[in-house]
């Protein structure tokens, strides 16, 4: 006999509604002392478990579920798995977090130890269906070494190394920040007076920008509306990009080198771009 | 920049065209994510990049003198 929470067992002609996970007393009493229990169903929480060793606690755990079918599609899958994360003892290390991805439920579990057992249960009602449960480890970045100190202009070298439990099957994408202030050295572009013309905008973040003034401006005390630069050497894409900074005025004084920060929406590693703005005095 | 799996080292190279700005021995903070279907690590360096002093590349004597100098970018 298989029956779900929810569901009705007829045995010899009694009825019961099965609820909760308590043992179901049939053609008996319900509690009281001395009573008659002639059949007694012993229920089990629909659960699935599974357990895996963790041998490196350096790299942390992640569990994810997700469900087929539960969005747009040509069946309907109503399960809405969740997880809970046992140590071997049966302690509650974590439970999962539902993430709102509308047509996936994923509930990522981090944590650290040894033997931890993932258990997918099925919410009330929702007992039936598909689900995949991903086991990963978090890469842990384990040595970065250089040549320190170098002069400027010359090349830095970085070498890495980083740890991973499924460095077997799983590709990596490794992204390298060289630093907010890259330290290009790009002349202002054109004259005073010219404008510059305006490229397409993109989205980026927070970041600094400078421009390297040359020395024979010096003494002209010119300003400049700096308006957006085109990135001209972009690290992480192919094409180039474009700096969006808020709109401004530079004035020039004795320094060389100006700095000033732009606003926008998305990361950039630029190492060499051209200001586009327009000279007012 | 995409490793393989089963690949755990990388390298990279970056020209410093500038020291720090007002620190002729003046530090850069590096900064290196790996990411893998959605958990990464990230582990830091610092580089010191150390100011060049503009040097005279000629020099003639006599009535009238050049010199031509060049700027440490």
């Amino acid at each position: 006999m298989n029956a779900a929470i929810g569901g009705q067992v007829a045995v010899g002609g009694a009825l019961t509604t099965i609820s909760g996970t308590a043992n179901q007393f049939i053609f008996g009493g319900t509690g009281v002392s001395g009573d008659t229990k002639q059949l007694v169903l012993t229920l089990v929480d629909p659960a699935d478990f599974y357990s895996f060793d963790v041998t490196n606690t350096a790299n942390g755990l992640r569990l994810e579920t997700s469900t087929p079918g539960d969005g747009a599609g040509p069946f309907s899958n109503t399960l809405d798995p969740h997880i809970d994360l046992f140590d071997p003892s049966g302690n509650l290390v974590a439970s999962g977090v539902a993430l709102a991805d509308g047509a996936e439920r994923a509930h990522p579990v981090s944590a650290a130890g040894h033997r931890h057992v993932p258990r997918p249960r099925h919410r009330r009602g929702r007992d039936v269906g598909e689900y995949f449960l991903s086991r990963n480890f978090r890469p842990v970045v384990t040595s970065l070494t250089a040549t320190s100190p170098i002069s400027e202009n010359d090349t830095a070298t970085r070498a890495a190394r980083f740890s991973d439990p499924k460095r077997r099957w799983n590709p990596h994408t490794v992204v390298i920040d060289w630093a907010p202030w890259r330290g290009h050295d790009q002349p202002l572009p054109g004259r005073r007076g010219e404008q510059f013309p305006a490229a397409s905008t993109s989205t980026w973040t927070t970041g600094r920008a400078r421009e390297h003034i040359p020395s024979g401006h010096h003494h002209q005390q010119p300003r400049r509306q700096w308006q957006r630069s085109r990135c001209d050497s972009e690290q992480r894409g192919a094409a180039s990009v474009v700096l969006r900074s808020s709109p401004g005025t530079i004035n020039e004084e004795r320094q060389h080198d100006r700095e000033r920060s732009f606003t926008a929406l998305a990361r950039w590693t630029c190492t060499r771009w051209t200001s586009a703005g327009a000279w007012l005095g | 920049m995409q490793l393989d799996a089963n690949v755990l080292t990388f390298s990279a190279s970056h020209q410093y065209l500038d020291n720090p700005t007002g620190q002729p021995s003046g530090k850069y903070t590096i900064t290196v994510t790996v990411t893998d279907d959605g958990s990464s690590g990230t582990g830091t360096a610092q580089v010191e990049v150390d100011n060049v002093a503009p040097t005279p590349q000629s020099a003639t004597t006599g009535r009238s003198t050049r010199v031509a100098l060049s700027r440490s970018p």
